[in-house]
């Protein structure tokens, strides 16, 4: 993944890309900051909360912020013998990951956080292959692993 | 008509490895490549009908890719990879023999459709 940069070669936070791709203004941003401590997520929970943004606002911004790209949905991009078989589900519900298909010794996998560490180190260890983390909605994820482990999906 | 072989030159290792997914998808036999220098060296040997080509990278950027395969033969369908939607970027892209130019990050629906259309629509024959 390559990083959004601002000008200043920083890699951008969330609320400044936030601001830059139009989807909240800066007030609503130092509205939100006042309400939340300095972690991202809390940020972006009061974002939520005064409903200034949405969670699939905030995963875009992420998108762009990280470079990583979007999966709304696994439609075309989803191997059922690796997604069934390289994790266990109880370990996909606990990292809220899902692996997606796998190239040579690298695979990619769909994360509601890809800036999670532990999660990748974890999978990575588990499957012995390179973790390449796309960004979905919790949503998404949850539904698709329990599509992928033949659960019945209540909407 | 345009060969099966494509040429995926991006320093991104996971954008690299979706593209590698769904043009293999679309019957595509795929190259990799982390850099310009890379690809030219794959280019001489594999003589791509497809090259998706990121513009900022390492060693040698996309741009100098293009000005290199610019008076070639058998040049490539080109597609510019850009972090920065820009008409500038554009139109020197475009100017250098590059067919499309694609703005990331990229909804992977997006991607999908994008890749599909390519040849559906006719633009790249197969």
């Amino acid at each position: 993944m390559k990083d959004a940069m601002a000008p200043s070669g920083k890699r951008q936070s969330l609320g400044e890309v936030l601001v830059s791709i139009g989807a909240i203004t800066v007030a609503q941003l130092n509205e939100a900051a006042r309400k939340s401590d300095p972690s991202q997520l809390t940020l972006g929970s009061a974002l939520i909360e005064l409903r200034y943004a949405t969670e699939e606002k905030l995963l875009k911004a992420m998108c762009i912020r990280l470079g990583a790209p979007y999966f709304a949905t696994f439609d075309g991009f989803l191997d059922q013998e690796v997604a069934s078989r390289l994790l266990p589900e109880r370990t996909a519900r606990r990292l809220l990951v899902l692996p997606l298909f796998r190239l040579e010794d690298s695979l990619t996998l769909a994360m509601v956080n890809p800036t999670d560490k532990h999660a990748i180190e974890e999978v990575s260890r588990l499957t012995e292959l390179k973790v390449r983390p796309v960004v979905t909605s919790i949503e998404n994820l949850l539904q698709s692993i329990a599509k992928v482990h033949g659960r019945r999906i209540d909407q | 008509m345009m060969n099966k072989i494509a040429v995926v030159c991006d320093d991104d290792q996971t954008l690299t490895q979706i593209m590698q997914f769904v043009l293999s998808k679309q019957g595509f036999d795929v190259r990799t490549a982390e850099n310009g220098n890379e690809a030219l060296e794959l280019m001489k040997f594999s003589k791509p009908g497809l090259l998706l080509l990121d513009l900022e990278m390492p060693e040698r950027d996309g741009f100098s890719v293009l000005r290199e395969i610019a008076s070639g033969p058998d040049r490539p369908y080109t597609i510019i990879l850009s972090s920065h939607e820009s008409q500038d970027i554009h139109d020197q892209a475009v100017a250098l023999g590059a067919r499309e130019v694609w703005v990331k990050p990229f909804n992977a629906a997006e991607l999908m459709t994008k890749i599909s259309g390519l040849f559906e629509q006719g633009r790249a024959a197969i």
